[in-house]
């Protein structure tokens, strides 16, 4: 168990925040199914019914229209509900609430809206076509709604953080992937990390690689090795994609001068497009050659092991595509 | 309607062709076999004439720009009103000038010729322009030989001319490319120093220069010989040579007889090697290069075609005729291409020795040296006689050292034994 290294995973850093916050505002609670006394389905919530008992810890039917409703008409009545889908791929049944109610209601009326909404994405734990899905890219067109991507424990917390005390509805999109398979030294800072800044995670200067979540990791990686090729490859975590932080993207492409974006969702008009368009709007003048992408396949995400790893970017076509935008 | 002016062939060898100036401006009136403009290919440069007559209505190719055989360089036609010009291009007209007027993209070839010119992208385009680099003389690094940033960024670097304490430019930091040799840099001209630019001819010399000697591992050996019944026959024929011939009877016509003889004798001195196919190609036949100095502004190789069909007279008018050429700049490109084996000819300046860098695609070369009187031991005496060292150059890969022993001893022992009276015809 991480707890017992001393280190803070990504999932015990959501919890960590979630924790702070709601011991910092009395406001703040919970709500989703199983978030209880089943303490979540990836266990975010463990304990925090006992802690904070079940007026701030709701455990809600299957039926996320409903919660969802509900939790925008509790914010709308100044409370900052934090709901959980227990999949990214259920939120879809609350796309009224969240798109017709949630997002016009602060620019339609004035008041704000302070909701949160915690959405396990992405794939790579063969839970097959309707538990991996990334979501983004439907939300990110929706003006009103802030998206952002953790892919630290510092950035979990620190984020998750800002999302709960921002007035407007905020999509927290955690890697399920990435729960518990990275962590960082405790203890972790419980600072709000603000929405809308993108971070340098690795400097470089023959390509930046514009990505978000596991992407950040691969990307990383591949960093390393083209490292040794001589080739160098800087990182770019966007954090936040809405609303998306084109100063810190378009001075690390400037410098570059070649821009690869990665990312796990599907690639026909993928958030990927979007950063693309942007770089090349922002940036034209001093590109060395076309913005490339590099995205999961325009299937549906497979069941099968062997299947699912071809449908979704691994490390040796990262690690290629940056080489040969950075050599060609 | 206009004529479109293309790119001429200015040689069987040549593919490409360098804009150096334009003679006329848009709107002089042109008349047939007006000079029009100055074209650079590798070694020449040529005024080309306009084919047509009429106004010079567009000139499609700006000065310094490097473009492909055929490429449209100029429209040529009657005056036309302004704006006619473009309906003119854009109407979907039979005649096939018009269709032509359309200023063609330049084409990216698969294997561009150096620079890739055919993709620039925006930022070197912007970096080139903003620092005044001349892109042509950027060799690109990219895998289709496309310029990067970074080729930009290192000919910046260059003409900046950094201190003479900075460190040498770090290589661009890139895969797959072959290592760049570190690129000294000296210190920047002081007030009694002075910065020549180079010419076109300095730096494509010292591009092959440096080629060769890179792809090539050069030997150097070299004979002694004593050319005394060389200077005998010189001295009995050089008036009657030179009454006939108008010009003097040099070594260099002696030398090069012998050794086209030579290389007869040894097929694989007179060889390219081609490592790509893993061939050895023996020419049958000696296309004989003779490096010509020209005012020590540069140096070209005409090349002497079926030089070992040639007796000694017909070898020294080629030779005559050849460096004429050369000095007078009325030579083709054809006149420099596809020479089989060279000779360097150092001699008239002094030089007791030297080691010659082969021309590629050849796989030897020879020099000529000082021809000097000095002891040399003839039977069980010492004799004074004019001797001179002719050094020779080869590529290891094509064959050792025991061929070019072999090689200049037969050289030596025709210079020192053949009847040389005989190839001008007895005096009578």
């Amino acid at each position: 168990m991480p707890a017992e290294t001393g280190g803070v995973s990504y999932l015990e850093a959501i919890t960590e925040a979630l924790v702070s916050e709601m011991e910092a505002d009395p406001d703040v609670f919970l709500i989703g199914e199983d978030v209880g006394q089943f303490g979540g389905a990836f266990k975010v919530t463990r304990g925090l019914l006992d802690r904070f008992g079940p007026r701030r810890v709701v455990d809600s039917p299957i039926a996320e229209s409903g919660f969802t409703g509900l939790a925008c008409g509790a914010a709308l009545m100044g409370l900052r509900p934090v709901v959980e889908f227990q999949f990214a791929d259920f939120i879809s049944c609350a796309f009224d609430q969240i798109i017709n109610n949630c997002s016009k209601q602060h620019y339609r009326t004035g008041s704000p809206i302070p909701v949160t909404f915690r959405a396990p994405f992405g794939a790579r734990l063969r839970a097959g076509p309707t538990h991996s899905q990334s979501v983004e890219a439907y939300f990110a067109h929706i003006p009103g709604l802030k998206i952002v991507t953790p892919a630290t424990p510092q950035d979990a917390a620190g984020l998750l953080i800002s999302a709960i005390r921002d007035n407007n509805p905020v999509l927290y999109l955690e890697s399920k992937y990435l729960y518990r398979r990275i962590e960082v030294p405790g203890p972790l800072s419980l600072d709000p990390v603000p929405i809308g800044s993108a971070k340098v995670v690795r400097e470089g200067t023959t390509v930046s690689l514009l990505t978000y979540s596991v992407g950040v990791h691969q990307g990383l990686q591949a960093a390393e090795q083209l490292a040794g090729e001589g080739i160098s490859v800087e990182v770019v975590d966007l954090r936040t994609l809405v609303p998306l932080d084109v100063v810190t993207i378009a001075a690390s492409v400037n410098k570059t001068s070649r821009a690869v974006v990665l990312h796990e969702d599907a690639r026909r008009l993928g958030y990927g497009a979007e950063i693309a368009a942007t770089v090349q709007e922002e940036c034209f003048w001093r590109l060395d050659g076309p913005v490339v992408r590099i995205a999961g396949k325009n299937t549906p995400i497979p069941t099968s092991p062997a299947l699912e790893d071809a449908a979704v970017p691994q490390l040796p076509e990262i690690v290629s595509t940056l080489r040969r935008v950075a050599t060609t | 309607m206009a004529d479109v002016f293309k790119m001429p062939k200015l040689g069987e060898t040549v593919t490409t062709g360098t804009v150096t100036r334009w003679l006329l401006a848009v709107g002089d009136p042109v008349a047939f076999d007006d000079p029009l403009l100055e074209v650079a290919t590798d070694k020449v440069d040529s005024e080309i004439p306009s084919p047509y007559s009429g106004v010079l209505l567009e000139i499609m190719v700006p000065e310094g720009e490097t473009v492909e055989v055929g490429a449209a360089l100029a429209r040529i036609g009657a005056p036309e009103e302004p704006g006619r010009a473009s309906a003119a291009a854009a109407a979907p007209g039979p005649a096939p000038a018009d269709a032509q007027s359309v200023r063609p993209l330049p084409v990216p070839s698969a294997a561009p010729a150096g620079n890739g010119r055919a993709r620039l992208s925006p930022i070197v385009r912007q970096l080139a322009a903003r620092h005044g680099i001349d892109l042509a003389a950027i060799q690109g690094s990219g895998a289709t030989g496309r310029i990067r940033r970074e080729d930009v960024e290192a000919a910046i670097a260059r003409a900046a001319a950094p201190p003479a304490a900075a460190p040498p430019a770090a290589a661009p930091p890139a895969a797959a490319i072959p290592p760049v040799p570190p690129v000294t840099v000296p210190a920047p001209p002081g007030p009694r120093d002075e910065a020549q630019p180079l010419s076109r001819m300095r730096l494509t010399i010292g591009e092959r220069m440096v080629e060769s000697l890179r792809i090539a591992p050069h030997v150097w050996t070299s004979v002694e010989v004593d050319l005394q019944a060389v200077e005998e026959v010189r001295r009995r024929h050089k008036e009657r040579f030179r009454r006939e011939e108008g010009s003097s009877l040099t070594y260099l016509a002696f030398v090069a007889r012998a050794a086209c003889d030579a290389l007869r004798a040894f097929p694989v001195v007179n060889s390219s090697l081609d490592m790509q196919a893993k061939t050895r190609v023996l020419h049958h036949y000696v296309n004989l290069g003779i490096a010509v100095d020209l005012s020590e502004q540069g140096l070209v190789v005409p090349v002497i075609r079926d030089a070992d069909g040639l007796n000694l007279r017909g070898l020294a008018r080629a030779i005559r005729a050849a460096a004429d050429k050369a000095n007078g700049g009325t030579f083709t490109p054809d006149d420099l291409a596809g020479s089989t084996f060279t000779i360097t000819n150092p001699g008239p300046f002094g030089g007791y020795a030297s080691a010659p860098i082969i021309n590629q695609p050849n796989s030897a070369i020879l020099s000529v040296n000082a021809v000097s009187r000095r002891p040399t031991a003839v039977g069980d005496a010492v004799a004074v006689h004019p001797m001179t060292i002719l050094g020779f150059s080869y590529d290891h890969r094509a064959f050792d050292g025991v061929t070019a022993s072999r090689f200049l001893s037969h050289l030596r022992d025709a210079l020192q034994d053949r009847d040389w009276a005989a190839e001008l015809g007895r005096i009578p």
